[in-house]
């Protein structure tokens, strides 16, 4: 959908035409939702947030001034969002991370035996959890590179930086996993 | 040349695949607007009763309460007056010996031996 096209429709919407709001919602809740996993690692969590997401942006709709792209904007509450709810989730306990690695389906079992299975789970543990450990900007970074796949351009109008420091961030954050994966899997390995 | 591919970027990219892999609820955005049409149905929502008539009935209910108290302090002022006018001086004279506190416990009896 080009650009003004949206703004087209979010001019509508601010008219009160609300129904057309749910184009916007088709066209991004899949995005939004691929961005909020990355944080989030459980669809059930991930498709709250997306929620959240699109109903604040509805209600704040005439806050979009159109200087950046509506998807930007949107990157940027879920990227928020997100943040906010980690916040919350801080006392949650080891256990029911694994019960979410478990119960998300990244198990893939369609041909593997209980131990490798296992072993898989583990491994995707570990992994998730040495991206939760990044800085808060590193992850964000890395989750819309990796998740989204955003240009770097498009990462540094999300966060508001320059693309330099988001080359830096995604570097170190690329570091970080490395020292940390390391550390983990290879006593796995062992 | 050999092979450089990093083991620990082969996990990490398993892990993003299998992550994405994962799809969203497919009526997700139809979820959204209908919590979206809801809130807007609740905004615009018309009130049962008047901001107008809100007051009146506030205001009548306030008038009635003031009344009622008014009325049960001057009942009660009015059966105090009542009862006291009665009453005439031979009652004060009963009064006293009423209290006499020697009678009232008989204390001798208790010391018998």
């Amino acid at each position: 959908m080009e650009e003004n096209k949206e703004l087209e429709i979010i001019s509508e919407i601010l008219n009160g035409n609300t129904e057309k709001f749910g184009v916007i919602a088709e066209k991004y809740a899949e995005q939004l939702f691929r961005v909020a996993l990355g944080y989030m690692h459980s669809k059930e969590e991930a498709e709250d947030i997306v929620q959240e997401v699109l109903i604040k942006a509805f209600n704040s709709l005439n806050t979009f001034k159109g200087n950046s792209k509506l998807s930007t904007w949107l990157y940027r509450i879920t990227v928020n969002s997100c943040l906010n709810q980690i916040n919350k989730h801080k006392r949650t306990s080891l256990f029911s991370s694994i019960e979410e690695i478990k119960g998300q389906g990244l198990d893939s079992s369609d041909q593997k035996n209980p131990e490798q299975q296992l072993i898989e789970e583990e491994r995707n543990l570990k992994v998730r959890k040495a991206i939760d450990s990044l800085p808060t900007n590193q992850k964000t970074a890395f989750i819309l590179q990796r998740y989204k796949e955003l240009s770097q351009k498009e990462i540094s109008e999300v966060m508001g930086v320059t693309e330099g420091a988001v080359e830096q961030l995604l570097q170190r954050g690329k570091r970080h996993l490395k020292k940390r994966l390391k550390k983990s899997v290879g006593k796995t390995a062992k | 040349m050999t092979n450089n591919k990093d083991p620990n970027k082969t996990i990490i990219d398993n892990f993003i695949k299998q992550e994405l892999e994962i799809k969203p609820n497919p009526f997700l955005a139809a979820k959204v607007m209908a919590k979206i049409v809801a809130q807007e149905n609740e905004f615009n929502r018309e009130p049962a009763i008047s901001l107008k008539e809100r007051k009146t009935y506030k205001l009548a209910f306030n008038l009635a309460m003031s009344v009622g108290a008014a009325a049960v302090l001057a009942l009660g002022v009015f059966l105090g007056n009542s009862y006291t006018s009665k009453e005439s001086l031979n009652t004060q004279t009963n009064n006293s010996l009423a209290i006499n506190d020697t009678q009232l416990e008989n204390l001798h009896l208790y010391n018998l031996e």
